[in-house]
């Protein structure tokens, strides 16, 4: 994998240390005997302890496409296919199922919304940590466990002692997020953190303190993260980068603060104006019009045309757009025919 | 659309003392000990509603504001305290009489799906209250429904269809459809956009806001999004652990709020703007547990401000500035308001 020491590749989206690289990424699922591709031509690129956001809304495909990455099964009928899809040099599509296992949760981990479906409830939260030592942590023995869990429990700030033998309910939620992300997190090896909407089911005072946990960990690691989430304001607080999905495509990649500063992409831009403040400085809320279109149904042009308030004609009826690089810099891309035309777009 | 104009400067709903516990199991061998634990869901609550006015009710999960808004419409029986409407007290009432009153009472819930029935049509979900109260005959119900339909901005096409084939905008805007149909004066919104997009929230929000404005509804809308609220409140009120520990105009409480915990939750909502980081630490802790609150005041353990009094002493809820009350030892109190009740009651 070529590595440049500073800045970005050229003509490239990522950041010149790169850690995963995605390219043409399609995920097809099967609903009722007609293909649904709920993500299409995919990228997505991720540096050495960046954190990027993986934006969209309800059937965007931005968990589909993060499953994916992952290899994470999807269905039996369900077809993935990419173009590349390397993992720090790791071809990724070319693992045996026994290799795949050893990445996940070894170079590679994921941390899911609802904390308490995501553990056994039948089983001691020990008993559920063990198991993952035991795959990803060949330099201890079996004696060593219960006094390294005990150790990375408290540097999610938990004191497990005592609580080996507790179940996932003697847990708030909260508590049972960090011993999540202390799981993920247990392997040496780890290079890259999934997030698929980690704080989304928490209250805010506990969201601040998961997200505060999560930078540590980025700063102490120096682990890569992908953050999926619909909450811009987590994506304002958090995030370096940001990849907007719409439809199962990626419509724009900007810097964080071009992102909400210079919004290059109409969908972009009116997803930023219909967010409510806090405080409301008054007046009716911006509201997109429609909703997202369905996917089982063939689309021609721009699949946000029916919503975009700066609809140019014909052209974006008929004329999917490709990503092409914006005003922004940094490798930043959008999908708009309004882009690289006589009049720049503008954020209104 | 209302029977009879509410008089408005009396309140349409009012509380007193309100109280709410559930027993929890425990096993037999607890019980045959005598040892009762029970959930404190909500403990103590006076508050008017003035018609025409919306209440927002705010706090973490946990903090008894659904439970609230649930035994205020008798979905829930109270434990202790009394409810009046319109001058009435409903507290016991039951049977027909109930049946009667609750025509006027309805409920918007949070999740559009889990609240219809999946094998009704939609034209079947929002006649059933007037079928349940006898209203009109099949005709005028059918009528009625695309009536309401129109109203909430879908048109008559959606009758027929099932909740499968409608998306989550559409059928929250047929779960506000199917709470009209009575033609209600009063309206509890348990976190009606919690589920939604950020795109169609605005849609249901704005949708929300006329109809309270057009029809003369009075609202308590129960939420954890200080956004929505500070759009549609006209007062707030901010719950912990079953008690409301503080309660003002939305302009005061925004401006300058009292209470240690409302000024923690504020600070840690997120925004969505990149320049905006919270920065510093997140409040330490999570929210007790509401069966073994803490003694004296149950924020103490989690505030910055806590003193010895706060360890024994619940305080009372009293003014602290002109147009809002409070709960808390460590913030002064001030001379009530002339003609100030139990409640900061602001004329409309």
């Amino acid at each position: 994998m070529s590595q440049q020491p500073n800045g970005h590749q050229e003509g490239g989206l990522g950041p010149a240390d790169e850690v995963l690289r995605v390219r043409g990424l399609t995920v097809t699922y099967q609903s009722r005997g007609r293909p649904v591709p709920a993500v299409r031509r995919f990228e997505l690129s991720v540096g050495r302890g960046e954190i990027v956001g993986l934006v969209g809304e309800s059937g965007s495909g931005k968990s589909t496409a993060l499953k994916a990455i992952l290899g994470l099964h999807l269905g039996a009928e369900t077809e993935v296919k990419a173009d590349e899809l390397v993992l720090d040099g790791l071809d990724l599509r070319s693992l045996s199922t026994e290799q795949a296992r050893r990445i996940r949760g070894g170079q590679m981990s994921m941390i899911f919304q609802d904390p308490i479906n995501s553990f056994n409830p039948a089983w001691t939260i020990g008993s559920q940590f063990r198991r993952v030592l035991a795959l990803h942590r060949p330099d201890l023995s079996r004696s060593e466990y219960d006094d390294e869990i005990i150790r990375l429990l408290a540097d999610v700030g938990i004191d497990g002692r005592g609580k080996l033998k507790s179940y996932p309910f003697q847990f708030s939620q909260g508590q049972l997020q960090r011993i999540m992300i202390a799981i993920a997190c247990a392997s040496k090896d780890l290079k890259v953190l999934l997030a698929d909407e980690a704080t989304t089911s928490l209250d805010v005072t506990i969201e601040a303190q998961v997200l505060e946990l999560l930078r540590r960990l980025r700063r102490e690691r120096n682990l890569a993260m992908i953050l999926v989430t619909h909450d811009l304001s987590v994506v304002a607080e958090m995030c370096d980068r940001v990849v907007v999905m719409y439809a199962g495509e990626v419509v724009e990649v900007a810097d964080v603060y071009d992102l909400f500063e210079r919004p290059q992409h109409p969908y972009t831009q009116q997803l930023l104006k219909a967010i409510p403040h806090f405080p409301h400085g008054g007046g009716r809320l911006y509201a997109m019009r429609g909703a997202v279109p369905r996917l089982d149904q063939p689309i021609s042009g721009c699949t946000f045309a029916p919503r975009c308030d700066r609809h140019l004609g014909s052209i974006c009826d008929t004329v999917p757009p490709e990503l092409r690089p914006t005003a922004n810099t940094g490798g930043a891309v959008a999908a708009c025919h309004l882009i690289g035309r006589a009049e720049p777009a503008r954020k209104d | 659309m209302t029977t009879s104009a509410p008089d408005p400067a009396t309140p349409l709903v009012s509380v007193r003392d309100l109280r709410t516990h559930f027993p929890v199991g425990g096993g037999l061998l607890n019980r045959l000990r005598g040892q009762r634990r029970v959930v404190y869901a909500v403990d103590g609550v006076s508050i008017d509603i003035m018609p025409r006015q919306t209440l927002a009710v705010i706090g973490e999960s946990g903090s008894g504001k659904s439970t609230m808004g649930r035994t205020i419409l008798r979905l829930i029986e109270p434990t202790a305290g009394t409810i009046h409407f319109d001058g009435k007290d409903i507290t016991a009432l039951s049977g027909e009489e109930l049946r009667r009153e609750r025509r006027r009472m309805q409920m918007i819930f949070q999740n559009p799906y889990s609240s219809v029935n999946r094998r009704y049509r939609l034209v079947d979900i929002i006649t059933e209250p007037l079928r349940v109260h006898g209203i009109g005959d099949a005709r005028f119900r059918q009528e009625r429904a695309a009536e309401l339909l129109e109203r909430v901005g879908l048109n008559a096409d959606f009758l027929h269809r099932y909740p499968h084939e409608v998306s989550g905008g559409q059928l929250q805007r047929v779960g506000i459809a199917r709470a009209l149909a009575t033609e209600p004066t009063f309206l509890v919104a348990d976190e009606p956009t919690a589920s939604l997009d950020v795109s169609v929230r605005a849609q249901v929000m704005n949708l929300l806001a006329d109809l309270k404005a057009e029809l003369g509804l009075t609202l308590m809308f129960i939420s954890h999004d200080l956004a929505v609220v500070s759009y549609i409140a006209d007062y707030i009120a901010v719950m912990y652990l079953g008690r409301i520990v503080e309660v003002g105009t939305k302009e005061a409480l925004e401006s300058a709020p009292q209470h240690p915990y409302t000024r923690a939750l504020f600070a840690a909502a997120p925004k969505p703007d990149p320049r905006q980081r919270r920065t510093g630490a997140a409040p330490l802790g999570e929210v007790p547990s509401a069966i073994n609150r803490p003694s004296g005041c149950h924020y103490h353990p989690r505030c910055p401000l806590a003193t010895d009094i706060c360890r024994t002493e619940y305080p009372v809820l009293e003014w602290k500035t002109s147009r809002q009350q409070a709960a808390c030892h460590a913030v002064p109190a001030v001379t009530p308001p002339p003609g100030a009740t139990l409640q900061p009651v602001v004329k409309a």
